[in-house]
């Protein structure tokens, strides 16, 4: 609390008042442009184009030049051509309330607090002799899927589990990584795992079926990993940062401030991708500067992110129950 | 750690908004993340109930437990229940008005039989019951206990309500050992899957909880009045990374909870109920305690 040694009289007070809103009045636009010439970036421009998905949408993944789409009001998955407007292309049977999916490009895995399964999905064949239900035998928090296998998170249990994508199988006893693990990204070597029941980052070696090296701190109430530029970033909704981490070493390097509610992240070619789910923004962050810039507003309440080929970025608001396509 | 881009005044100011905004919600004002699809609902008191009720679900030991919570803060995730429901639980499912989630504890106050749930992951839709005014239940006024159906929504109906009656005066403790200063007696046929349900007052604000244990074959019943509870949730502030503290004084009745679900519960193992217990990870023999 600033204390004030000389208190002003309510009418100078007031006078200071009044010519300081005329001093802004006057000057405020040509410092206004002075400071956005000299530090800030004009956000580029973007096309926003929009969908209805259905109630509750959760999340986003792409598979067979499609966008698909979870709801955890629905058991269905909702398919999106990404043509030049998005649409909605079909929706397929696949688990109630299912809240996380995952895709190799062709078959879709989804997780979700109803049964302690994970539910494969092959839109391949259309609505016939599509799914499977693989049992976990604990939670099925969040899917990932690697080159050789799927990794789901069992929550609670502290543990990941190894799902053998061909058979359909859990692979293994499950892997103690920590408590009430939650997102998983898969890297160029390791499994990396966001434990949020103990704010850590546990490296899982899918080789041996073991966690490596430390358990690395990281923000309050991390929600979501991703790798890119050589680097592990992990989104800390509750303090509104993000964590970057090393991936050959497994070496913190810095916390960055984004503000807000970091939910979801996505790597793009030339950027590290972030969804405010607070403020319904999608930020841009440049991995070598780590300058943050706004990339759209989407609003809504946004609750996943992801990258398409066209290239576009895709957001789900669960709010309004729509896609969000943003490209350039 | 390695560098940190965020100066310490900052984190300050970012613990204390947090911690405020956790006050808030105990004062009152909690956030609720009204729907553009669901604001007819969220407009009528039997709408913000609808979704401010859940049904939690635990598996402790080899056993499904069923209980019931009230959403305190819908930004954060947050959930009131009772700390019997959920004490030493390998899977928490929380089945709310829009979904059915999962769920992480993130506080519990053995003594006075309470805990908070954070849900995952976080949708919007749910909606914090708002406390009554004065916090108190008071005898001989309606009082109306709700509960929801575990499982998804539109599956029949899924909210339950149950009018009952407190007793004047104390109730006996709903265990030997745990407090009993604050609890009043509930009389109704409630069942044990209602002990976490809210008290809704005519107002169909939040006057209480409903407490209920099983004890030698018989029903115990208990009312904790919200200002008793809200005055527990303004020691609670964020601690750590993952868990909020401030009740390290109330947890010295866990021993009471631990005999209790051992009683109940087959293949319960104490281990389960440690929060705050470093989880050792599946690493290379040897190499177990990497972490330390």
């Amino acid at each position: 609390m600033t204390a004030h040694v000389f208190p002003s009289s309510p009418g100078i007070r007031g006078r200071g008042l009044l010519a300081a809103l005329l001093v802004a009045l006057l000057a405020g636009p040509a410092a206004a442009v002075l400071l956005l010439r000299d530090d800030e970036v004009a956000p580029p421009t973007v096309q926003v184009d929009q969908v209805d998905v259905g109630a509750l949408p959760t999340d986003i993944a792409f598979a067979q030049q499609r966008a698909w789409v979870t709801s955890a009001g629905s058991d269905e998955l909702v398919a999106i051509d990404d043509r030049d407007k998005p649409t909605r292309a079909g929706a397929y049977p696949a688990r109630s309330g299912a809240l996380r999916l995952a895709s190799d490009g062709v078959t879709i895995w989804l997780a979700g607090a109803v049964g302690n399964t994970l539910t494969s999905v092959d839109p391949l064949f259309g609505r016939e002799a599509s799914r499977h239900t693989i049992p976990i035998g604990s939670d099925a928090v969040d899917v990932a899927v690697g080159p050789d296998a799927v990794w789901v998170s069992n929550g609670a249990a502290g543990t990941v589990t190894r799902v053998d994508p061909v058979t359909d199988r859990v692979v293994g006893p499950p892997i103690r990584t920590g408590r009430f693990p939650t997102a998983l990204a898969v890297g160029a070597h390791d499994i990396w795992v966001v434990n949020s029941g103990d704010g850590t980052l546990a490296r899982l070696d899918p080789r041996e079926d073991l966690v490596v090296g430390r358990r690395v701190p990281v923000g309050r109430d991390p929600q979501d990993v991703a790798i890119g530029f050589g680097s592990v970033w992990v989104a800390n909704r509750g303090d509104g940062t993000l964590t970057r981490i090393e991936e050959r070493t497994g070496r913190p390097l810095a916390t960055v401030p984004i503000g807000g509610a970091p939910t979801a992240l996505a790597v793009t070619t030339e950027a590290l991708v972030v969804l405010d789910s607070e403020r319904g923004r999608v930020l841009r962050l440049d991995p070598h500067t780590q300058r943050v810039t706004d990339v759209a507003n989407v609003g809504g309440f946004p609750t996943a992110l992801a990258v398409g080929d066209r290239p576009a970025l895709w957001t789900v608001d669960a709010r309004r129950g729509v896609l969000t396509r943003v490209t350039r | 750690m390695g560098e940190s881009a965020v100066p310490t005044s900052q984190r300050r100011r970012m613990a204390a908004a947090a911690a405020a905004a956790l006050l808030a919600v105990t004062a009152g004002c909690g956030g609720s993340s009204d729907t553009a699809q669901q604001r007819t609902a969220t407009t009528t008191p039997a709408g913000r109930v609808d979704l401010g009720v859940v049904a939690v679900t635990a598996r402790i030991g080899g056993d499904r437990v069923q209980s019931s919570g009230v959403v305190l803060d819908a930004g954060r995730g947050l959930v009131l229940t009772t700390a019997h429901g959920v004490w030493g639980a390998r899977s928490l499912k929380v089945s709310t008005g829009i979904a059915v989630l999962h769920g992480r504890i993130v506080a519990r106050d053995a003594c006075d039989d309470l805990a908070v749930l954070e849900t995952q992951p976080r949708l919007p839709g749910l909606v914090a019951v708002r406390p009554s005014a004065d916090g108190t239940l008071l005898t001989g006024r309606p009082i109306v206990a709700a509960r929801r159906r575990s499982g998804l929504p539109s599956r029949g109906p899924e909210l339950l309500t149950q009018r009952v009656t407190v007793k004047p005066g104390a109730a006996p403790a709903l265990l030997p050992g745990l407090r009993a200063k604050r609890t009043m007696t509930l009389e109704g046929a409630l069942p044990a899957a209602a002990s976490g349900a809210p008290l809704l007052g005519a107002d169909g604000r939040l006057a209480g909880m409903a407490q209920v244990v099983q004890r030698r074959g018989r029903t115990v019943r208990a009312a904790l009045p919200w200002d008793a509870i809200g005055a527990r949730l303004r020691e609670l502030k964020p601690g750590g990374r993952a868990q909020y503290v401030g009740w390290r004084r109330h947890y010295g009745c866990q021993d009471v909870l631990h005999r209790y679900q051992a009683a109940r519960h087959a293949g319960y193992r104490r281990g389960d109920a440690q929060l705050n217990a470093p989880v050792p990870a599946t690493r290379l023999r040897g190499t177990e305690d990497v972490d330390r």
